[in-house]
């Protein structure tokens, strides 16, 4: 499925070949970018993390095979989101702040379940074509809800390759996975 | 991107709610900036320089100077030990010689021959003072 979806993310186009890691690295990178910049919302925080997953997957897994390359790099890339969240958290609490960007699923389940009534399946779909619209709600989700959405929904991962990815359980991925989805369909239904 | 896993978590709705998300997603790459892209393609190159992978190389090196460090230690160690050893060894040998009187008489019993020897010795010497 990996080599599947890394052939799929790769483009014709003159971007060297994706059999090699540098030919990886440049059909991922966008991805990597997009990902990283709904975490920060930080264009330059985001390419800091890109690179650095970059050059740890060349590092320290240059020699493996190409077809583990899909993984490892997500796996580094969400491991580097988690430490700048933290490092967020730090910097914040250290000055008396709070912020959105920290919820973490701390937040009161109550405030996420959906009112199936308000609902217009067609509006929704509507606003889920409408790219600003779309990242807009993606930014206002949690953390971890967010990373199994990316990696579940648009990496085409399994329940165990995201849970590999994000360094937890498959029970919690699918938990994460199914509110993220709601929390989406809430916010697309009333986003206006 | 239609040929993504479903998941069985989902209802069709939220299964289907989820392909246009992620095909909007896929849209919104087209949307970076080419600033952005210039500078994603600075760090691919960055991450790909042969200087950034043996980015540890001088770990062994270090690692080979403490070891030698380690090693170094006690065998300056031992030499200066060995020194000191002989240095005491000296003071001992010379503390022992027998050129006193009580270091004579500590010797072994002297022959008859010696015995009449020192005595004359000792009566010159009376003789002299």
């Amino acid at each position: 499925m990996l080599e599947s979806s890394f052939a799929m993310s790769t483009k014709p186009t003159s971007e060297p070949s994706p059999l090699t890691l540098e030919g990886f690295l440049a059909s991922v990178e966008r991805r990597a970018y997009r990902t990283a910049l709904l975490s920060t919302r930080k264009p330059a925080d985001a390419l800091d993390i890109v690179q650095d997953a970059m050059t740890q997957l060349v590092q320290h897994y240059r020699e493996h095979q190409s077809c583990e390359w899909p993984l490892l790099f997500q796996r580094i890339l969400q491991h580097r989101i988690m430490d700048w969240h933290r490092h967020e958290t730090r910097h914040k609490k250290w000055f008396w702040q709070t912020s959105a960007l920290l919820d973490d699923d701390a937040e009161d389940e109550i405030n996420q379940v959906v009112d199936e009534r308000a609902e217009n399946p067609a509006e929704i779909l509507a606003r889920a074509s409408d790219i600003s619209c779309v990242i807009k709600v993606l930014e206002n989700l949690p953390l971890r809800q967010r990373q199994a959405f990316m990696l579940r929904a648009w990496e085409g991962f399994d329940v165990r390759e995201t849970a590999a990815s994000m360094g937890c359980s498959e029970g919690s991925v699918k938990t994460h996975y199914f509110r993220a989805v709601q929390v989406l369909r809430e916010q697309l239904s009333k986003n206006e | 991107m239609s040929d993504k896993k479903l998941s069985p978590e989902l209802s069709a709705a939220d299964e289907k709610l989820a392909l246009i998300l992620s095909e909007t997603l896929d849209k919104s790459l087209d949307d970076i900036d080419d600033l952005s892209l210039q500078r994603l393609k600075n760090a691919r190159m960055q991450a790909l320089q042969p200087s950034n992978k043996p980015a540890r190389s001088w770990l062994p090196l270090s690692i080979a100077a403490s070891l030698a460090a380690l090693l170094l230690i006690p065998i300056l160690g031992l030499q200066y030990m060995q020194s000191t050893n002989s240095e005491l060894d000296l003071d001992v040998v010379a503390s022992e010689l027998p050129f006193s009187q009580e270091g004579l008489a500590q010797e072994a019993p002297l022959s008859s021959q010696e015995m009449d020897d020192l005595e004359m010795l000792m009566a010159l010497e009376e003789i002299d003072v």
